[in-house]
């Protein structure tokens, strides 16, 4: 099958996630396409990668479309990428959606969770959502040593936070859910990560102080280097998401065989589960680290997360469109 | 642009739209990994025991030179002992001072040669079958050149080299084959290049 995908490329985590699939469905032996929506006339924009001169047999929309995929006939299908809530909230993707999904002839959402919300639009398939296992994978790092960069992070349990801090998702419950891990445990650790906003910093900077985090809270760190985000899953024991009522890409972390807390991940058969509030995230936190070997979190991802499943359930559902 | 793997286009997401291929052929050249070198202990190495022909046989590190070959013959603008005079960016004439040597320095020359091209082709024709090293100093070099309106320049310096617009003129000269490093300084932005030709 010849599939086109439509994305701009920006650092997102929409982008990621398209590039895994991308990669995905090569492996998987279909030709692939995939470059900027439109120029600025409103035509399909400079391709990015793969295959150039074939008519896709489907075409994949990730946010945006060009106008010539309004009236060519080939099947189409928006990805939904985002949050519904945050689709609404920054005041532009859900009405592009809505203007989007007469013209698309399904949405592929990858949460069961949103899946209620985008089948109120459109025809709603659901798949999982899958990583890159080869991107994200164990690798040995050593014990911890100070000042050391690529050793493990401090802390029994090391406890990481690396998601895009942006408004309202932020690490604050986290913190104060580590003053209660603390107690129980005086050997754990954070460290956030990712922190890009100079604000957000001080903020965090001045709560530490007034607080009293310092004896856990030991990182507060700017962006991490895309190649360098496989070893810090790799560098610390749990990592925690502060999303909800969702989840994004912090299930790389199973990818590196690391547990996950996050409030928005909900799968019945995972055994640490939270809300979004100190007490519970506090609560699972503790539950994992006592019982951390529970569960082979590598082998989590791979049952649950893997990208080349997602897209062969993809495959599946452009197949009913051709 | 296309990119040639996901890997080089998930390294360049968020970085706008990106030259074009016509300019990034043009334009944008990879400099290859190379290691800094001590640039006298590399060519006191090379010369220790061989006849040496120095183009451009002035200062220290010619003086160094006398001492290790076992013979040395140089050419300069000047005469001294052991130094023919020739003007190397004469064109009218066809061909440089012949030697019969087993190696050839070039040490932070070609940056005062208002015809390098010319000096090199000829260098190339006669001795291109002869190690030959050659050292400028790096466009790039991480203490620049331009401070306050100042320019920092040996005033009898016409042109500044980088990696790629040597290994050009090299190439025009007819050289293909060459070792090259850096001297003073870290990868890339170092005080100078120095490149092995044999």
């Amino acid at each position: 099958m010849n599939i086109s995908h439509f994305m701009r490329k920006e650092k997102s985590g929409l982008a990621f996630t398209t590039l895994e699939l991308v990669k995905a469905e090569e492996q998987l032996g279909h030709g692939v396409c995939l470059r900027e929506p439109t120029d600025t006339e409103g035509f399909p924009g400079p391709i990015l990668y793969g295959q150039n001169g074939w008519t896709p047999d489907v075409e994949c929309i990730h946010s945006q479309m060009p106008m010539t995929s309004y009236a060519n006939r080939i099947p189409k299908f928006l990805w939904m990428h985002g949050e519904p809530l945050s689709s609404i909230g920054n005041g532009v993707s859900m009405k592009a959606i809505v203007d989007m999904a007469p013209k698309v002839d399904a949405f592929i959402a990858m949460r069961k969770e949103e899946f209620a919300v985008w089948s109120s639009i459109k025809r709603t398939y659901l798949v999982s959502k899958g990583i890159d296992l080869e991107r994200f994978h164990p690798v040995d790092v050593p014990t911890h040593v100070d000042n050391d960069h690529s050793s493990k992070l401090s802390g029994e349990p090391a406890v990481l936070y690396v998601e895009h801090w942006r408004g309202q998702r932020n690490p604050l419950y986290l913190c104060v859910a580590m003053q209660q891990v603390w107690l129980r445990y005086p050997k754990a650790r954070l460290h956030l990560y990712n922190c890009t906003n100079p604000k957000m910093f001080e903020t965090f900077r001045a709560l530490s102080q007034h607080n009293k985090w310092w004896p856990f809270l030991r990182t507060i760190n700017g962006p991490v280097k895309d190649t360098e985000i496989n070893r810090l899953y790799n560098r610390a024991d749990i990592v925690v998401s502060c999303l909800y009522p969702l989840y994004a890409r912090s299930i790389e972390a199973f990818g590196a065989g690391k547990a996950l807390i996050a409030p928005g991940y909900t799968d019945p058969e995972y055994p640490w589960h939270c809300d979004l509030e100190p007490e519970s995230m506090a609560k699972a936190i503790m539950d994992c680290w006592d019982d951390y070997g529970r569960l082979d979190y590598r082998q989590w991802a791979e049952r649950k997360h893997n990208v080349l499943d997602t897209v062969k359930q993809t495959i599946d559902i452009y197949g009913r469109y051709l | 642009m296309t990119y040639a793997t996901l890997d080089d286009l998930r390294s360049q997401l968020g970085k706008g739209p990106g030259p074009s291929d016509a300019y990034t052929q043009k334009m944008l050249h990879p400099i290859p990994d190379a290691p800094v070198v001590d640039r006298v202990t590399l060519i006191l190495d090379r010369c220790q025991g061989k006849r040496v022909l120095d183009f451009g046989a002035t200062g220290s590190l010619s003086l160094k030179i006398r001492e290790v070959c076992a013979a040395y013959h140089g050419v300069d603008r000047e005469a001294a002992s052991d130094v023919v005079p020739f003007d190397l960016d004469d064109v009218h004439e066809p061909a440089l001072p012949r030697f019969d040597v087993d190696i050839i320095i070039c040490g932070e020359l070609l940056e005062h040669l208002s015809n390098p091209g010319w000096f090199l082709a000829r260098l190339c024709e006669q001795y291109g079958h002869i190690a030959t090293i050659i050292t400028v100093p790096n466009a790039f070099a991480k203490q620049g050149h331009l401070r306050d309106g100042i320019e920092n320049v040996n005033i009898d310096h016409v042109c500044w080299y980088s990696f790629r617009t040597l290994k050009t003129l090299l190439a025009r000269a007819g050289y293909t084959g060459y070792w090259f490093g850096w001297y003073h300084g870290q990868p890339l932005t170092a005080e100078g290049l120095i490149v092995v030709l044999e």
